[in-house]
């Protein structure tokens, strides 16, 4: 008599009505903010007046919006490829023993036992006491490294660890030059895994809203801008941005995920 | 351990260098600066580094800084176990899904993530208020005749809207666990007489054990800290000890108050990290048990 | 190789947008300076007036609240950071000053470079910040805070309503707002008990109106903490009065609503902004400018259009229509109104606690 092999066949229904749910509620508020985006109304909420493109059309006229969704993306870049950078430093190193990698451990973790406001305020104090101007590039990236470092580390370390020391060992064996097994074997292969962590790191520090709140100059964030509008002025074209966002950010998560299928289906 | 037998790329300490230098400078530097602070005096004109324990004092005199610290933690302790508890099954669900479906789902799930925190606590209201989505629909099909008022201002809308944001942080972690998992050795228990509360509770679960416990760390270090949300959605009553500490900065100029509230709840939750983390082990957690 | 060129492409377009998004990339030929205030003074509509007659372009931090303007100017390095600034002036009277003569933050004024000065409604020629024959900051808008509410759901002409106490009495109970700000909703309440100088309260008076919050918390909806969440409470009809600003006002009227703002005969709370220039401003002549435009009349009229905002300048006053004055509140002096001034109250440490025990209670 041929068993099942999963255990969970007689619960596969309630699992998939349960995921059902799940996306059902996890996307509610996402398609009211879609509806809401084209709401021909100045105050956002229901009821829908008239379907309209118009808050569309304010968001892509005006350039503080635009320049804060670049300004985004720039500092989202660079906090990337720094934490990112950072993170493969500390990953390859935590592959050896050493005394105090326990130490560095807590160390790394630091920026996330740190609750986001206190975060924000310490550099606030920390900068202020160093005179140093809030700037997008000096400042708000400093924030933005240092919520983003830690979560680089956890995805980037495990990808590394699992990469196959016999590789290596079989290229020193044939006295390989180790600069040279890095470049040429360790990397391609996890670099699909440096590409999927440098995007989590960037749509980290896109959303970022909390620290950067403290130290951002003139230069806003979208998270910023967002807040800025809504603090003493109605916001009417705020649901319309978000939508752009989310469909820019769709875009980008695509792109990631299609390099991590590309590592898995290559045997990372 | 295969690790310590091969050095092929380099000095570990070299390439954790930069990192390092990062995190001495930027991480830990700014948080020791703010607990000197928490000990000096703020007044209108500014603060003076006159030394004094009264900001420490004062948080022990007024009983109200402790009942806000543990309204907090407990507040963050409950939303992440409702995070898990929704979180788990659909990991798992996620993890029996094949081929296509698979990203599509977890893209699926990272998507809301990518809309501002600020949109989505702000999108509540024309969802849960009187006038909002459900109300309305509850009304025109005639289940209620007045509008439901509790669905938003309380303290269950906070766990909602924490939840709801740290979700993600939950599922991927133990995503990342259960997919580690042979599926053999769920075959091989089910071939033994296994039935599936067995092979949960016996098998997935312990498996899984460094996942979940990342994922329960995560949100419960972002719940405690949270702070627009309370604000937002808790009503009248939605305050937690990361409005005290903002208040001290954005409404005051009490900065050095500010900094030992901040201090005490880093102390706390260090403490508390480290009493879980003997428990546990808190280094295999934080690298899924691959140390 | 595919991969590759999408990447590539893919990277420039990230990259062109970084670059957008990059700062001094604008080849203005006007000075720019750096500017901390509330948004709502220079509105899109109105702030060309200003750039326009200054040839000055102004680029506004993002503004968190009166108190975080004064911390910005207090913080090391404050004095030199920025180029104009304005705050509610009695939040801002003393750490302006500083403790004795010598000590200020705020570089003193060049009255010749400000005429507009000279010709301010007589209720604020007191308010400048002065010491020692110098002038630190000017006033130039003043507002009030009320309870602006719904007229169809609570009738204009009750004395109930002309109080501060309609916000607390259990008729309203759950149609109700407060805003969550310890300063403005404890003197809210305070006022609403009869105290005449809610700033001046003792420990005991304080203690009484935190108990008295307290037991009224259940009458509140909710607390508002932004604009845009307190205009869409009043428009979707989740509560029918609370603690509101003009702008509320008039942007709820312009929407087609049945709202007004009552004045509350226990004291209408009253405030004035100050503009000032920080001690080592990069470019004080600039910021002269400006603060001279900001008390002009083409600034006042614009802004008072458009916001309902009052401002300082008495040329402004005279321009409009008697009508206009009257629903404005120009004359709220002619109508012997209750007028409380906003100020820092005894011990803002306290207020916050208390505010604080009300919240968790």
């Amino acid at each position: 008599m041929a068993r099942p092999r999963d255990p969970f066949r007689a619960w596969k229904l309630a699992l998939w009505v349960y995921a059902g749910t799940f996306f059902f509620v996890l996307y509610a508020p996402l398609v009211t903010i879609a509806v809401l985006s084209f709401n021909d109304s100045e105050i956002t909420g229901f009821p829908i007046v008239s379907f309209s493109l118009r808050w569309y059309r304010v968001v892509f006229a005006n350039p503080t919006l635009l320049s804060a969704f670049g300004h985004s993306v720039a500092v989202g870049l660079a906090a990337a490829l720094l934490s990112t950078a950072l993170a493969l430093g500390l990953s390859l190193a935590f592959r050896h023993d050493f005394r105090g990698k326990g130490l560095l451990l807590n160390l790394v973790l630091v920026p996330v036992v740190i609750p986001g406001i206190i975060g924000g305020i310490v550099l606030l104090i920390f900068f202020g006491y160093a005179e140093l101007r809030s700037a997008l590039m000096t400042t708000v990236l400093v924030a933005h490294v240092n919520w983003v470092l830690p979560f680089a580390f956890l995805t980037l370390y495990p990808r590394v660890h699992r990469f196959d020391h016999t590789l290596e060992e079989a290229a020193m064996d044939l006295g390989a030059h180790p600069r040279q097994i890095f470049l040429h074997i360790v990397l391609p292969v996890i670099r699909p895994g440096i590409i999927a962590t440098a995007l989590f790191a960037f749509s980290l520090s896109f959303d970022e809203f909390i620290r950067t709140v403290f130290v951002v100059g003139e230069e806003r964030t979208v998270p910023i801008q967002f807040w800025t509008m809504i603090v003493d002025r109605l916001a009417p074209e705020l649901p319309a941005m978000a939508v752009v966002i989310i469909v820019v950010s769709m875009a980008a998560a695509l792109l990631g995920f299609t390099y991590q299928r590309r590592a898995d289906a290559a045997g990372t | 351990m295969s690790g310590s037998a091969v050095k092929p790329i380099g000095w570990p300490w070299l390439l954790a260098a930069p990192a390092v230098l990062w995190l001495v400078v930027f991480g830990l530097a700014p948080l020791v600066f703010m607990v000197a602070m928490s000990f000096w005096k703020s007044t209108i004109f500014g603060t003076r580094p006159d030394f004094q324990f009264g900001n420490y004092v004062r948080q022990v005199a007024e009983p109200l800084y402790g009942t806000l610290l543990l309204k907090s933690l407990r507040i963050a302790a409950v939303s992440t176990l409702i995070a898990l508890l929704v979180s788990y099954p659909l990991a798992y669900f996620l993890t029996r899904l094949r081929g296509v479906w698979k990203s599509v789902f977890i893209i699926g799930l990272f998507m809301p993530f990518w809309t501002s925190y600020v949109v989505r606590t702000f999108v509540w209201l024309p969802i849960l208020g009187r006038t909002g989505a459900i109300n309305a629909a509850l009304l025109s099909l005639g289940v209620i005749d007045q509008p439901i008022d509790w669905l938003i201002y309380n303290e269950g809308t906070v766990y909602l809207g924490l939840v709801y944001v740290y979700t993600l942080f939950m599922v991927l972690p133990i995503y990342l666990s259960l997919d580690r998992i042979d599926p053999r050795l769920v075959e091989a228990a089910v071939d033994l007489g296994a039935r599936p509360w067995s092979v949960l509770w016996r098998i997935l679960l312990p498996l899984s054990w460094p996942g979940v416990l990342s994922g329960c760390i995560m949100v419960f270090l972002l719940g405690v800290g949270a702070y627009v949300t309370p604000r937002l959605l808790g009503g009248p009553s939605g305050i937690m000890y990361g409005n005290m500490i903002a208040d001290q900065f954005l409404n005051n100029s009490n900065w050095a108050f500010g900094a030992a509230l901040g201090s005490t709840l880093v102390l706390v939750v260090v403490f508390l990290l480290l009493t879980t983390g003997r428990w546990i082990g808190i280094r295999q957690v934080f690298t899924g048990g691959r140390f | 190789m595919k991969r590759r060129a999408f990447l590539k492409h893919t990277g420039q377009a990230l990259g062109a947008a970084a670059f957008a998004g990059l700062p001094g990339l604008t080849l203005a030929q006007q000075k720019t300076i750096t500017a901390v205030f509330a948004g709502v003074i220079l509105p899109d509509k109105v702030r060309p007036i200003v750039e326009n007659a200054t040839n000055v372009k102004l680029n506004n931090l993002p503004y968190v609240s009166p108190t975080d303007t004064v911390a910005k100017l207090t913080a090391p390095g404050g004095t030199s950071r920025y180029d104009f600034m304005v705050s509610v002036t009695n939040f801002m009277r003393g750490p302006l000053l500083g403790e004795r003569e010598g000590q200020e933050l705020a570089m003193a004024l060049d009255m010749s470079k400000i005429p507009n000065a000279a010709k301010l409604l007589p209720l604020f020629r007191d308010e400048t910040i002065r010491r020692a024959g110098k002038t630190y900051a000017v006033p130039i808008f003043w507002g009030y805070d009320s309870v602006v509410y719904d007229r169809k759901k609570i009738p204009e002409d009750a004395a109930l309503t002309q109080s501060w106490k309609v916000l607390f009495d259990d008729k309203y109970a759950g149609r109700v707002a407060l805003r969550d700000d310890a300063h403005q909703s404890i003197a809210v309440a305070s006022m609403a008990m009869g105290h005449k100088k809610p700033f001046e309260m003792d420990t005991k008076d304080l203690a009484e109106v935190t108990k008295f919050l307290i037991a009224k918390k259940k009458n509140f909806r909710t607390l508002w903490t932004q604009f845009g969440e307190a205009v869409n409470l009043m428009s979707s009809g989740e509560v029918d009065a609370m603690y509101g600003w003009i702008v509320m006002r008039a942007v709820l009227q312009r929407r087609g609503l049945d709202v007004t703002n009552n004045w509350p005969t226990d004291g209408l709370l009253f405030w004035n902004q100050a503009a000032f220039i920080p001690k080592n401003a990069p470019n004080p002549n600039e910021a002269h400018a400006v603060l001279n435009a900001m008390c002009g009349v083409d600034y006042g009229l614009a802004l008072t259009r458009e916001t309902e905002y009052l401002v300082t300048s008495a040329g402004t006053a005279a321009a409009l229509s008697a009508n206009e004055r009257r629903k404005l509140g120009y004359d709220i002096l002619e109508r012997k109104l209750n007028l409380v001034p906003l100020a820092w109250p005894r011990s803002m440490d306290a207020w916050i606690e208390a505010w604080g025990k009300v919240k968790a209670a």
